[in-house]
């Protein structure tokens, strides 16, 4: 993370419903700020495939 | 039960392109997702650039045919603009970069004609976006932005140092009279409005966004011709 844009990505966090899906770890930088467990950092490997995206979606909304 | 929205980096809609391209998404699923404009807007600079980029954006753009909620698909609002105007009290000048955000998705899901009209929306988007890019490098040189806030641990100074600061900043705007949680309050409403806006609705079989219809289904093999 390391861009104005990305920081304004956050902003959709004052929801508290909101959750962000990304796969950059700069963003672990803010995980410590209680909107920080909302911001769902993914590996590549597993967003690319199928199975593997959609068991990340399922865990985000269980 | 809160109904949770996913929203998406640019990245893992590029990385959907490809785990979507031919599996369709459950509606239980879909309906939770919702588009970030920033990403978007991304995504589609990116089709103005060069052909593996194009043809991977456009890919990824495609694929939201299979993970989309068809019926009520959603896009966030700009927060720039809606900060400026509901934080700030700064009206918002023409050329609010939304609509030209949906056309090109439009184009994106016609393809075919529009392919030449859409490299040339994507080049647009991309000179605005290496502007904006400029205006985070001058910001990161004076030293505002999130480097200087990887101690903070306060819930809310999270998102008014990342994201109102910056922007008072930009908008030159030194001090607000509007305390802490009126601004939060007033964020929440960026979602709220991704509740009532649709991005595109479709009609059966076919996609049709809301500033344009067509009868037509989106076309995969559009990407061949954008990169022609």
């Amino acid at each position: 993370m390391n861009d104005q844009l990305d920081a304004e990505q956050l902003v959709y966090l004052a929801d508290d419903r909101a959750l962000y899906l990304t796969s950059d770890k700069g963003y672990k930088k803010v995980d410590s700020a209680s909107q920080g467990r909302r911001i769902w950092i993914e590996k590549p490997s597993e967003l690319m495939t199928a199975e593997g995206a959609l068991a990340t979606l399922e865990r985000m909304i269980s | 039960m809160t109904m949770v929205f996913i929203y998406l980096d640019t990245n893992v809609i590029r990385y959907f392109g490809k785990a979507f391209h031919f599996t369709e998404v459950d509606s239980r699923i879909r309906s939770h997702i919702i588009l970030s404009p920033l990403s978007v807007v991304e995504l589609l600079a990116q089709l103005g650039g060069g052909a593996s980029d194009a043809k991977e954006s456009f890919d990824a753009i495609q694929s939201m045919w299979n993970w989309l909620d068809r019926s009520n698909a959603r896009i966030l609002d700009w927060p720039r603009t809606f900060i400026k105007e509901h934080v700030f009290g700064i009206p918002i000048p023409d050329g609010e970069p939304l609509p030209l955000v949906t056309r090109a998705l439009n184009w994106c899901h016609q393809g075919g004609p529009d392919i030449p009209n859409l490299r040339r929306t994507g080049a647009e988007i991309a000179n605005s976006w290496k502007a904006v890019e400029r205006k985070s490098a001058e910001a990161r040189r004076s030293n505002v932005l999130l480097l200087r806030h990887r101690k903070i641990k306060a819930s809310r100074e999270l998102l008014l140092d990342l994201s109102v600061q910056v922007l008072r900043r930009e908008v030159g705007v030194t001090e607000t009279k509007t305390d802490h949680d009126e601004i939060l309050g007033k964020l929440k409403c960026l979602s709220r409005v991704a509740d009532q806006d649709l991005l595109y609705r479709t009609s059966g079989p076919q996609l049709q966004f809301s500033e344009r219809k067509t009868n037509e289904r989106p076309v995969r093999r559009g990407a061949a011709s954008l990169l022609g």
